[in-house]
């Protein structure tokens, strides 16, 4: 199978990103500051794991990066340009922590959705659905309805729609979080065979320091109040990471010092 | 309560206030019979689908699109509500006076009056399930290069669709009761409102009974398809909630 058709380097880089809120103070409206100054630049099939306290603001950081919400200051470059619609043109697709499938359609057609969008002829739709479909390992369910399925299988059912528009950038916001333990191994693995298949630049937000090193090639930890870059790690493991090794548990202390120490 | 009814017939026997089911039935079973010079039983019927299928056809296509644009457009939503809250309270038999002063009598004013019985519970139900449309599932298009006629294509209308249809329900049986209601109006010669009432007029009791048994049989058919079309293509609601 080829996943690599038309897909060509690109790196999206966030200069200065600063959000603030409008927050009710008593009578009067203050802005609180969630994010301060992000500058990150995330290359062409890089994994980049971002790690922060709860609140901090990395679900706000990734919808900047999608274009969904706008940042009050700095902007984010796409090959040199500025996002203005949500997705770039579709270079980025985006895995929402509730996985966002539309309940009335099928999976496939789910899978689909966003070939119709794009116009793309009917035939090709479908190979191209159920090809992803097929690399998640749901083509046995392509005709199932969302609701159907466990919560490991919406979640692949997710992926497959987000990558059915072949974007450079895989976005994922807490994508396993709600999975038990044991789904979350397997689609993990999943994810790393999957990124070294169609070569996807990844960012991942995620609660889990675990997660993050068994996947990310390098770690972005904020800390909160305002949300700012902590510490930029780079996890130089050889895949797959076995979480019980050596390196794998420095590492975890590492970081988990880092997201514990104030 | 049948068996009373024939029972109090009998006992009645006045076919004047109480007809007996047997007289009834006789009507009923012969839907295609010319009644006093009026037309047939299914004639009439007929008569008053067709005004209540166009009077909720005008409703739906005003009601709908409006529905989404103000459940989709905040803006828009302030000011039609107040709108909406003033004019709602009216019963649309209210405005029969008007109806008839703006489109004289005949079939326009019948169906303006079912038209707008149908039209507020479309409408709300529609900006109700525009509002109930997940934030996400808009995103996800948008993340997909949507733009506002794909969203609106793709999630705002499948999205809202078991509201819309369930405001369309509720707007047809008033649909319905109003068409009756405005057949009943001088100036009508036709649908089953105006059969029942010229029956009356006739001293035909058998016949009004058996205009109404019609006028609510046909209520519940139409209604039961509704619902069935909902178990049919809704049922992905249930799991949403
Ligand atoms: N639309 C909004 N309006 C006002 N405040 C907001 C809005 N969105 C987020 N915030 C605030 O911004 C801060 C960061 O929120 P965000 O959801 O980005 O955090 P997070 O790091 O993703 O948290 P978690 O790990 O719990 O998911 C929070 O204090 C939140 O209250
Ligand atoms: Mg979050």
């Amino acid at each position: 199978m080829v996943f690599l058709e038309g897909i060509r380097a690109m790196t999206l880089q966030l200069l200065g990103i600063t959000k603030s809120f409008e927050q009710a103070d008593g009578k009067s409206l203050v802005a609180k500051v969630v994010l301060k100054d992000i500058n990150l630049t995330i290359d062409d099939r890089e994994v980049v794991g971002i790690l922060g306290p709860s609140g901090c603001g990395k679900t706000t950081l990734l919808r900047i990066i999608a274009g969904l919400d706008q940042p009050t200051e700095g902007e984010v470059l796409l090959d040199g340009k500025k996002v203005s619609r949500p997705g770039a043109r579709t270079k980025m697709g985006m895995i929402f922590q509730e996985h966002a499938l539309l309940p009335w359609r099928s999976v496939i057609d789910n899978v689909s959705l966003g070939l119709e969008i794009q116009k793309v002829s009917g035939s090709e739709r479908e190979e191209k659905a159920m090809r992803y479909l097929e690399l998640v390992g749901l083509q046995g369910s392509s005709h199932s309805r969302p609701y159907e399925l466990s919560g490991g299988m919406r979640q692949r059912a997710a992926v497959a729609r987000a990558l059915a528009l072949e974007p450079s950038f895989l976005l994922m916001d807490e994508p396993f979080s709600a999975l038990d333990p044991q789904t979350r191994k397997q689609i993990q693995t999943d994810i790393i065979r999957i990124q070294e298949k169609t070569a996807k630049a990844i960012v991942l937000v995620t609660h889990s320091v675990e997660e993050a090193i068994l996947l990310a090639d390098r770690l972005v930890i904020l800390s909160a109040n305002p949300g700012m870059v902590r510490r930029i790690l780079n996890i130089e493991m050889e895949r797959p990471r076995d979480s019980m090794s050596r390196p794998f548990l420095e590492m975890r202390k590492e970081v988990l010092g880092l997201l514990g120490g104030g | 309560m049948i068996v009373v009814w024939e029972a109090l017939a009998q006992y009645v026997h006045n076919p004047f206030v109480l007809p007996t089911l047997g007289s009834i039935l006789s009507v009923l079973l012969m839907p295609t019979a010319d009644l006093l010079g009026s037309g047939s039983l299914l004639e009439n019927a007929r008569v008053s689908l067709f005004r209540v299928a166009l009077g909720f056809l005008i409703a739906a296509f005003l009601a709908v699109p409006l529905g989404v644009a103000m459940g989709q457009w905040g803006g828009l939503k302030e000011l039609s509500e107040g709108l909406i809250s003033a004019l709602r309270p009216v019963p649309p038999l209210a405005w029969v006076p008007l109806a008839m002063a703006w489109l004289k009598i005949g079939l326009a004013s019948v169906v303006f009056i079912i038209a707008l019985g149908a039209f507020f519970p479309i409408l709300l139900s529609t900006m109700q399930g525009v509002r109930s449309v997940k934030r996400s599932w808009q995103e996800a298009v948008w993340m997909m290069g949507a733009n506002d006629a794909d969203l609106i294509a793709k999630v705002i209308l499948p999205g809202s669709a078991p509201e819309i249809w369930t405001g369309m329900r509720v707007g047809f049986g008033i649909a319905w009761m109003c068409v009756v209601a405005a057949e009943m109006l001088p100036g009508t010669s036709s649908g089953l409102g105006y059969l029942i009432m010229y029956a009356y007029g006739w001293g035909q009791i058998q016949v009004v009974v058996a205009g109404m048994v019609a006028i609510g049989l046909l209520g519940i058919l139409i209604d039961r398809f509704f619902m069935a079309v909902e178990r049919r293509w809704f049922s992905w609601r249930a799991s949403e909630r």
